[in-house]
């Protein structure tokens, strides 16, 4: 018989990949697979200023998110990945800088924060993460379209009337806030493929954006399951168990390609 | 009574300190095709990105005229293989478009027989054609068409040059066309304005090709000069 525990991370975690997946459609798109690597990063900062400053580390992780893609957005080639691996470590970088500081105050495991641990999750905190992921598949739903003409060509998007800018501007926030809130649970150093790894698996059994998109979620709902049942059995750590088997089902999915992608 | 769609009044364009475009002057009329010529790297898509309105210029004016529809077919589209889409659900992405019936702009396009393919399964040629019929749809005043025959072979160049003309009689769409071509240039345009940083010459076809700064324009690019007086058959072709 399952714990109900079990039950709430299973549930969390399908909540996570039911927006973050989505999510990682979009990234994939855009052409920027190392955005998610990037905010996760740049989220160490915030982490540790959460700490120091005694505020809620989501909180602090958003702002600090916030803060990187009004970064990016500045800058004039907006998926220039070599900007955003700079920024994003700079940020890493800052944040490490500053965790000496931090320890001589405080008692804090941050490595809790490297790795996270769903199965920690309680009732509260899986409310939060399905409204905020309910948000995010509103959002997504609403700017379908534009997303999609963007991606495909930006020019035409343009030229059709679409506010690109204000379009990726929100997609950056909406990617940081989903991230910031999935991060305690996933952790720094997963939580990028879970926005890639599930996407790009759909897109190789996809032939339309909306297929990938429900295909995407239920990768990264089948990864998230078994990951858990199995860090549950070997009583070993969830974040690395869920990335090796939605990796697993990557694998699995190339064989049924259509076309060769990668 | 001709009305006039487009006015650029000495329009320059800088990106950080180099002049891409200087003092352009361009009177666009309805029912004109104006083609574009010049080198690469000359500002030709720059100017069709400005009067699109994607960029502004850093000077100078420019007027379209008050709810102006344009259709725009860009350079190359970088397709990315990301997107699954195919070529129905791509025509009737968007607002402006969704509520057109496709069957209206098939007869241009040719395209019937190819809206379930995959976009990244499609041939250049087919690619220019579903392009070329996005373009059309909501029913542009102007078409803003760049390099639209690049990459085609002799063939499918033809057929493409024959579904503008179909467009132009047809549907009386304005066009502007940026082409390095100048097959295109000498037998379908009214005319023809050479551009590398600044117009160099503009003019009829017919009378643009024995200017002196037309010929010098296209000794920048090397061997190109030669298929200038290649094409002489002008005569023949003239409609």
């Amino acid at each position: 018989m399952l714990d109900s525990f079990l039950i709430y991370s299973i549930l969390t975690g399908i909540a996570i990949a039911a927006s973050l997946c989505p999510l990682g459609c979009v990234v994939l798109w855009r052409k920027m697979p190392y955005f998610g690597d990037a905010v996760s990063h740049s989220a160490v900062l915030g982490i540790v200023l959460g700490l120091m400053l005694r505020i809620d580390t989501t909180i602090a992780i958003m702002v600090v998110s916030v803060v990187f893609s009004i970064l990016l957005i500045s800058m004039k080639d907006l998926v220039s990945n070599v900007m955003m691996v700079i920024i994003s470590y700079s940020f890493l970088a800052l944040g490490l800088f500053l965790l000496p500081f931090l320890i001589e105050n405080t008692q804090v495991d941050i490595y809790s924060y490297l790795f996270g641990d769903i199965l920690l999750v309680g009732m509260s905190e899986m409310n939060v993460i399905i409204a905020a992921s309910i948000l995010v598949l509103t959002w997504l739903y609403l700017r379908w379209q534009k997303l999609l003409m963007i991606a495909i060509n930006k020019d035409i998007a343009h030229v059709d009337g679409i506010n690109t800018k204000r379009v990726d501007f929100e997609f950056f926030i909406i990617t940081s806030f989903m991230i910031a809130i999935a991060i305690k649970i996933v952790g720094v150093m997963l939580i990028a493929s879970m926005l890639v790894v599930p996407a790009a698996s759909a897109r190789n059994v996809s032939v339309s954006p909306s297929g990938m998109l429900v295909k995407s979620i239920i990768f990264g709902s089948s990864a998230v399951s078994i990951g858990i049942y199995v860090s549950y059995l070997i009583d070993g750590p969830s974040g690395p168990s869920i990335v090796l088997a939605s990796v697993v089902l990557f694998c699995f999915s190339t064989f049924l390609k259509r076309k060769e992608l990668y | 009574m001709k009305d006039l769609l487009i006015k650029c009044n000495k329009v320059s364009y800088k990106k950080k300190h180099a002049v891409i475009l200087k003092d352009i002057d361009l009177n666009l009329y309805s029912g004109d095709i104006i083609t574009v010529i010049g080198p690469n790297g000359g500002g030709k898509t720059s100017l069709a990105k400005i009067i699109l309105g994607i960029k502004k210029p850093t000077s100078g004016k420019i007027e379209r005229k008050k709810g102006l529809v344009i259709g725009y077919m860009p350079q190359k589209i970088n397709l990315n293989p990301m997107v699954p889409i195919d070529v129905r659900e791509f025509l009737l992405l968007n607002k402006v478009t969704a509520d057109y019936n496709l069957d209206k702009i098939m007869f241009a396009g040719d395209i019937k027989h190819i809206l379930d393919t995959q976009i990244t399964d499609l041939s250049g040629g087919e690619l220019q054609r579903v392009l070329f019929s996005r373009a059309l749809m909501g029913d542009p005043d102007l078409l803003i068409l760049d390099e639209p025959i690049q990459g085609l072979d002799v063939s499918g160049q033809k057929e493409f040059y024959a579904m503008i003309d179909r467009v132009r009689s047809e549907l009386k769409k304005s066009i502007i066309m940026i082409s390095h071509d100048l097959y295109t240039v000498m037998s379908s345009s009214d005319s023809v304005m050479c551009l590398n940083q600044t117009v160099h010459c503009s003019g009829k076809p017919h009378s643009i090709k024995s200017e002196k700064s037309y010929q010098d324009l296209f000794k920048l690019d090397g061997a190109e000069v030669i298929s200038t007086y290649a094409h002489k058959h002008k005569g023949k072709d003239a409609r």
